[in-house]
């Protein structure tokens, strides 16, 4: 019921701030929303502040409006399809009923759970038939230019005005990303709040297909989130881990929708986590039995996928672990040429052993030399010749964290020393950086990152359009990767 | 190595589509030539349980894809991309004569999707080889549900996201069902025009215009339509089906305010006068009970109600008055109005008068009454409640299943091309008032 609440409240906040509009059509819509338990409450709270800020445009530009689309003499279209996709499916995006080659911006906005507001926008022409079709047209100037059916996504960036360097994370992966869509006349690159969209298109974004089960495992001290394929299996099951960012499932979920009982794995800044527990080897072997004893999973057709730190562990379980025999290996950006993870708390060991980090001429921390003077100690370097399963390396070469490329470089030719050099496949990206996620997401270069003594910028890497690129390829090829081995 | 097995991989396209999308299915990790049946089962909002099947044969790769390969039987069969949603049918046990009528528009149909070894008909038994879940939309996101209780009418409004002004549409269905039916409306809304779905048979309509439903009931949608502020008042269409189809034509070749863009109807006659008030247009209807027929399962037959179309004009609907372009469709096999005929009979008035230019007539083969959006089950009969002798029958609607599917997806397409055409894409000369 105190959704019901808060819902109306929302609703009168809407009426207070539109003053003498008649929008109560967006009151009822929102009182009639509060009984239904099918949509979460921040859906409709988004839908209402854009709601908000249009019928506000609305009230400026009524009679404008009118006035304009009589004398254009058609009413302009924008249409997206598919409505509802996952996040890791292509949309097409096309407009009609415009004059003939008239200048037109479209803009995407989206609302985090956080409630920043994340724009991008980008500048077409209509052709003779006053149509747009963003699949195959070319855009001319905007935050992307070119042939970008899916450009209005990754270039997303956060808009001016609001808080600025965080990355677009969603908590609950349960309820989609809702983006708008609008249509501006002319090319225009700020001020769209000042200005009224011609027309606007709705999409969500989901990260879980219908069906997909979410389950929080705490079990033998393992903490995690396992998300199971509709239907009575067994599934092949991946372990996914992330870095030091702390514990993302999205990627898990999305990994679920394609038809793998995924456990989307915490071990390092988790308040449930147990303390001491050591973020050591021995946690990630008891979460593999874990995986493997589900009861929809097929026990001998687990994948490890990682990025990052995680991914280091997982080529090190895989190399000198003979209990963890995975069927595959993807590692994304991992420093594992060059840092050994070793046994005990990992992140302990590691902040022993990294010298100070500097900060660059932007404010950004430079960590990528700091891991690469670890490893010229042999060492401490880690050794994946045990590995005995196809790996699939994905190298951002412009990655500004972690030095990818050279530590991916020294694993293959580790694997090649041993006589296993075919069981690499590297996946290496020019301007890629460090933050391949799944396609479209937005690309960022550099974001606040929060570590246990300082907040600091981290600078990842990553140049727009090559970075899209990369997690639109390598997404594809780990699937194919995935789907042969696994 | 031995290697355990896993279960075989489906992927359905879209997870979670508007209703008149297509799917596509592909499973793939089958035996090569292994028999298949695919079956899905939908639980509707009463709590029946509708299901379609089709048997398969996989590839040499273990390969099945449903949008290219042939069914070999089941509730459908050929080559039938979509056969699994629009041949559902009630599973057997099920109560007699059901209907499938989404009331809720802003939930989805859930779609269960399961692959079951061997060509079977009966005994889908637990579990699976493998199972998708999918839902089915008939409304976009974006799109606003509003209820309208104002002016003197009573319906449901949805309005598309974005500052409009939108194209609006009066959408008038016909009888039958409890409440207003809403999901033709917001399927439009979802297409990008501002919908009415309008409310003019039940007691609470009749209460919002002092007891009776006559004309300027009507006047007053129109002129709600054309009032809103995000909708453009002159790119108004009306759009009916059966009953309201009926009415809708009446109204547009009437000397009155309501001058829509451009009209659709769909399974409507034209033998209706809205002279006086709804009911007793619907109690002209059933002037003649004696023609009332019935099949061999006692299924009502109202087709010959309308039968024979009249000669003198002053009986019909004057469509020589029609001034906007007009999209008739209809169902040969229609067996509750007489609406292929009534559409010949259309036809050669609007030859007559000169006005045949601006019809479309699309009269399908083999088709029913229930022409739905695609891709709908086909309803071939249902139980009805005829609230003039207040009693339930079954109706016969008619129509065979696999051409009254092709004239759902046929017409819809087409009504929408229509509707865009004419109130999108065209070019109006003079400026809103």
């Amino acid at each position: 019921m105190s959704r019901a609440t808060s819902f109306i409240s929302a609703a009168a906040i809407v009426e207070i701030q539109l003053g003498e509009i008649k929008c109560s059509y967006i009151v009822q819509i929102i009182k009639g929303m509060a009984g239904r338990m099918a949509y979460n409450a921040a859906y409709w709270l988004q839908t209402v502040k854009t709601g908000t800020l249009l019928a506000q445009n609305m009230a400026l530009h009524k009679r404008t409006m009118a006035d304009m689309v009589s004398q254009r003499r058609r009413t302009p279209r924008v249409w997206a399809r598919p409505t509802r996709a996952l996040m890791d499916e292509p949309f097409q995006l096309e407009v009609a009923c415009l004059p003939p080659h008239c200048p037109v911006t479209l803009r995407s906005t989206l609302y985090s759970e956080g409630n920043d507001l994340w724009e991008a926008f980008s500048h077409y022409v209509s052709d003779e038939r006053g149509r747009v079709n963003v699949s195959k047209d070319e855009s001319l100037g905007g935050l992307y230019i070119g042939r970008e059916p899916m450009g209005l996504l990754w270039s997303l960036r956060l808009a001016v005005g609001g808080r600025q360097n965080i990355r677009l994370r969603k908590k609950n992966i349960q309820t989609p990303l809702v983006v708008d869509i609008s249509l501006f006349d002319g090319h225009n690159t700020d001020n769209f709040n000042t200005q009224t969209a011609l027309a606007m298109t709705t999409m969500e974004r989901w990260y879980m297909a219908p069906g997909v089960r979410r389950i929080e495992v705490r079990e033998n001290g393992v903490v995690g989130t396992l998300f199971i394929p509709p239907g009575p299996g067994p599934f092949p099951a991946l372990l996914d881990v992330w870095g030091l960012a702390g514990f993302i499932e999205h990627r898990a979920a999305l990994l679920a929708s394609r038809g793998y009982a995924c456990l989307a794995l915490a071990y390092i800044n988790h308040p449930e986590l147990q303390l001491g527990s050591g973020m050591g080897i021995s946690y990630f072997q008891e979460s593999w039995k874990l995986l493997q004893s589900v009861p929809q999973v097929s026990a001998d057709r687990l994948g490890l996928l990682g990025s990052c730190f995680g991914a280091a562990i997982f080529i090190l379980m895989a190399s000198e672990l003979p209990d963890i025999s995975p069927r595959c290996l993807v590692a994304i950006n991992s420093p594992s040429g060059l840092l050994n993870p070793g046994e005990g708390n990992y992140l302990e060991k590691m902040q022993r052993l990294l010298p100070e980090p500097k900060l660059d001429a932007n404010g950004h921390l430079m960590i990528k030399d700091a891991i690469l003077a670890i490893g010229i100690d042999l060492e401490r370097s880690l050794q994946a010749s045990g590995i005995q399963c196809p790996v699939l390396l994905v190298v951002g070469e412009d990655d500004q964290c972690v030095p990818a490329l050279e530590s991916a470089q020294r694993l293959e030719a580790q694997m090649r020393a041993v006589g296993k050099g075919h069981l690499v496949t590297k996946l290496s990206y020019p301007e890629a950086g460090h933050l391949i996620e799944p396609p479209y997401h937005p690309v960022m270069r550099s974001s606040t990152f929060i570590f246990p003594n300082q907040t600091a910028t981290m600078l990842w890497g990553g140049v727009g359009k090559p970075h899209a690129a990369a997690q639109e390829d390598s997404w594809r090829k780990i699937l194919e990767f995935l789907d042969k081995h696994l | 190595m031995e290697t355990t097995t896993i279960c075989p991989k489906m992927t359905v396209k879209p997870t979670r589509g508007l209703v008149d999308e297509d799917i596509a299915i592909v499973i793939s990790g089958l035996s090569p030539k292994q028999a298949i049946t695919i079956r899905s089962l939908l639980n509707s909002e009463d709590k029946d349980f509708w299901h379609a099947y089709g048997h398969y044969v996989s590839d040499d790769n273990g390969v099945v894809n449903v949008v290219e390969d042939e069914c070999f039987g089941g509730t459908y069969n050929g080559r039938e991309p979509t056969g699994l949603i629009w041949s559902l049918k009630p599973v057997p046990g099920s109560r007699p004569a059901l209907r499938l009528r989404k009331v809720d528009v802003l939930t989805p149909f859930i779609l269960n999707i399961s692959v079951y070894k061997g060509h079977i008909s009966k005994c889908f038994e637990e579990p699976p080889l493998a199972r998708a879940i999918i839902e089915r939309w008939y409304i976009a996101p974006g799109v606003s549900r509003v209820d309208v209780k104002e002016k003197g009418i009573r319906g449901t409004l949805f309005i598309p996201p974005g500052p409009g002004p939108f194209p609006g549409i009066l959408d008038m269905w016909g009888g039958g069902g409890s409440g207003i039916t809403e999901y033709r409306s917001s399927l439009l809304a979802s297409h990008g025009y501002a919908v009415l779905a309008l409310d003019f048979l039940s007691s609470q309509a009749k209460s919002m215009h002092s007891g009776n439903i006559t004309e300027k009931y009507f006047e007053a949608a129109f002129e709600f339509l054309q009032s809103h502020p995000r909708i453009c008042s002159d790119r108004i269409s009306i759009c009916g089906f059966s009953f309201g189809a009926s009415v809708a034509v009446a109204l547009v070749a009437n000397e009155n305010s309501i001058n829509p863009r451009c009209l659709v109807c769909v399974s409507g006659c034209h033998i209706i006068q809205v002279k006086n008030t709804i009911d007793d247009a619907l109690e002209g209807f059933f002037r003649h009970p004696g023609k009332l027929k019935y099949d061999e399962s006692n299924h009502v037959i109202w087709h010959g109600l309308c039968l024979p179309i009249p000669t003198d004009e002053s009986e019909k609907v004057k469509v020589r008055n029609l001034k906007c372009p007009f999209l008739l469709v209809a169902g040969s096999d229609d067996q509750n109005m007489a609406a292929a005929e009534s559409a010949e009979d259309i036809e050669n008035m609007m030859k007559a008068a000169g006005n045949e230019h601006l019809l479309t007539k699309l009269v399908y083969p083999m088709a029913g009454h229930l022409i739905d959006p695609p891709y709908s089950p086909h309803i071939r009969s249902s139980n009805f409640f005829d609230s003039i002798k207040k009693q339930r029958v079954v109706l016969l609607y008619g129509g065979s299943t696999k051409e009254h599917c092709f004239a759902q997806e046929d017409s819809w397409k087409k009504i929408l091309d229509f509707l865009h055409h004419h109130l999108y894409d065209a070019e109006i000369i003079s400026p809103k008032l």
